[in-house]
């Protein structure tokens, strides 16, 4: 890392960090010359990217492909209300340059793949994982093993977070706390399982943390331990990660090229999901169905808090967790129909109600389709 | 044991002890860590 001097206006702005004595006018420098990647400008690279460019990092990386959405503004808070409808790499930057016009920000509007990810990582010194699914953690961990740079991760579900420091000189990686990936549909995201607007906040200014740490080379960072996060209890714990020799990333080196991430963690479009395979229907042939008198009996399998916020009419509540004793109340001489928010329980209700006998199809794409094709009165959450 | 889901006795996982073997102490904290992915 080269150093860089600073003008006057940044000394009075870091001020405070240059009175710190493991900052310094050295270490402030140390910060202005680093090039610092997010991956995802969403719920944790909101808060890392805001705090990274406050504290003076010279060049920030940003890589994402999507547009602000309203539902996004809970916890991205990088992006507000005006930016809804633009690119977040469009807002991103016009935030942080209103932050801090001293840093250099680099956009990168594309989907990270194994095509072009060793190429956009290679050109920083530090890599900070805000991605919100499994295929892309996988490919940012083994870019980073290869490339040999620190890999910043946090994750976050509902009040739950983590956060580690991953693929430094002689710590563990990603794969050796999580060999594989859990099967397809097995583990919620924040979209399907909701997250606390607050958590990524807390997540992500521990990455950016770690991030400036590793800059400095100050204290001691989260290398080989994960840190748990509990914002209902409001408990920090931390345990032992291991360095796992038998880890094909970095500990056999087996993993010399990237793969397709999509297609190992079964997400790929392509890669038929093992719920993907029940009978379903789109929300216009069960419209359909109900205006020609059909005889259907309609399953909601949501919580009752969801319930609450709408619902088809003539639905039986049956959450998904009594789906089990629910069964004996069911009539399996008629055809059930089941649904959810998006689709994805209900599948997963659909192949037990199958098993056990019933004539059971899934609402693809679930209320949030229906409103989008039958009746946009029913709100979408 | 799924792998990606870590039980830690302690501080310490039990895939790097004795697995689901792994001795367990009166007062001894187990959590249990599933991967997330929520960023």
């Amino acid at each position: 890392m080269d150093r860089l001097d600073l003008s006057r206006d940044e000394l009075l702005r870091y001020s405070r960090h240059l009175i710190l004595p493991d900052v310094a006018l050295d270490g402030q420098q140390r910060i202005k010359a680093a090039r610092v990647l997010l991956v995802g400008a969403g719920g944790l690279g909101s808060p890392a990217a805001l705090y990274l460019a406050a504290a003076g990092v010279g060049t920030i990386g940003l890589v994402d492909f999507d547009v602000v959405d309203i539902s996004n503004l809970q916890r991205q808070v990088l992006h507000g209300t005006a930016a809804v409808g633009r690119p977040k790499l469009e807002s991103a930057r016009t935030r942080i340059a209103d932050l801090n016009p001293n840093v250099n920000v680099e956009t990168h509007e594309t989907r990270l793949t194994s095509a072009n990810a060793l190429e956009i990582l290679q050109r920083y010194d530090v890599i900070v994982d805000g991605t919100d699914n499994f295929a892309t953690r996988y490919l940012v961990n083994d870019a980073c093993v290869l490339l040999g740079k620190p890999n910043v991760y946090g994750s976050i579900f509902r009040f739950d977070g983590q956060a580690s420091v991953f693929c430094a000189p002689d710590g563990p990686c990603y794969r050796c706390l999580f060999p594989t990936p859990p099967p397809a549909g097995l583990v919620p995201s924040c979209a399907e399982g909701g997250v606390l607007g607050v958590l990524p906040g807390l997540i992500g200014t521990i990455q950016a943390t770690e991030a400036l740490k590793l800059i400095l080379g100050a204290g001691d960072a989260l290398i080989g331990r994960l840190l748990l996060v509990d914002a209902l209890g409001m408990n920090f714990r931390t345990v032992r990660v291991r360095r796992d020799a038998t880890c094909p990333a970095c500990g056999t080196r087996e993993i010399t090229r990237l793969i397709d991430y999509d297609e190992y963690c079964g997400t790929s479009p392509t890669a038929a999901a093992p719920m993907a395979r029940v009978p379903e229907m789109t929300p216009r042939e069960l419209a359909d169905a109900l205006a020609r008198g059909d005889d259907v009996q309609l399953l909601d399998v949501r919580e009752p808090y969801e319930w609450r916020l709408g619902v088809l009419e003539n639905a039986k509540l049956v959450p998904l967790g009594s789906l089990a004793s629910a069964m004996s109340s069911l009539d399996a001489t008629r055809d059930v129909v089941v649904y959810c928010r998006s689709g994805v329980r209900s599948a997963d209700a659909v192949q037990r109600l199958c098993a056990a006998g019933f004539r059971a199809t899934n609402l693809a794409g679930g209320i949030l389709r229906w409103s989008d094709e039958v009746d946009p009165s029913l709100p979408k959450y | 044991m799924r792998e990606h889901v870590n039980i830690f006795v302690g501080e310490e996982s039990i895939r790097f002890a004795d697995g689901l073997a792994t001795p367990v102490d009166d007062g001894d904290t187990i959590m249990i860590v599933a991967a997330v992915s929520g960023g």
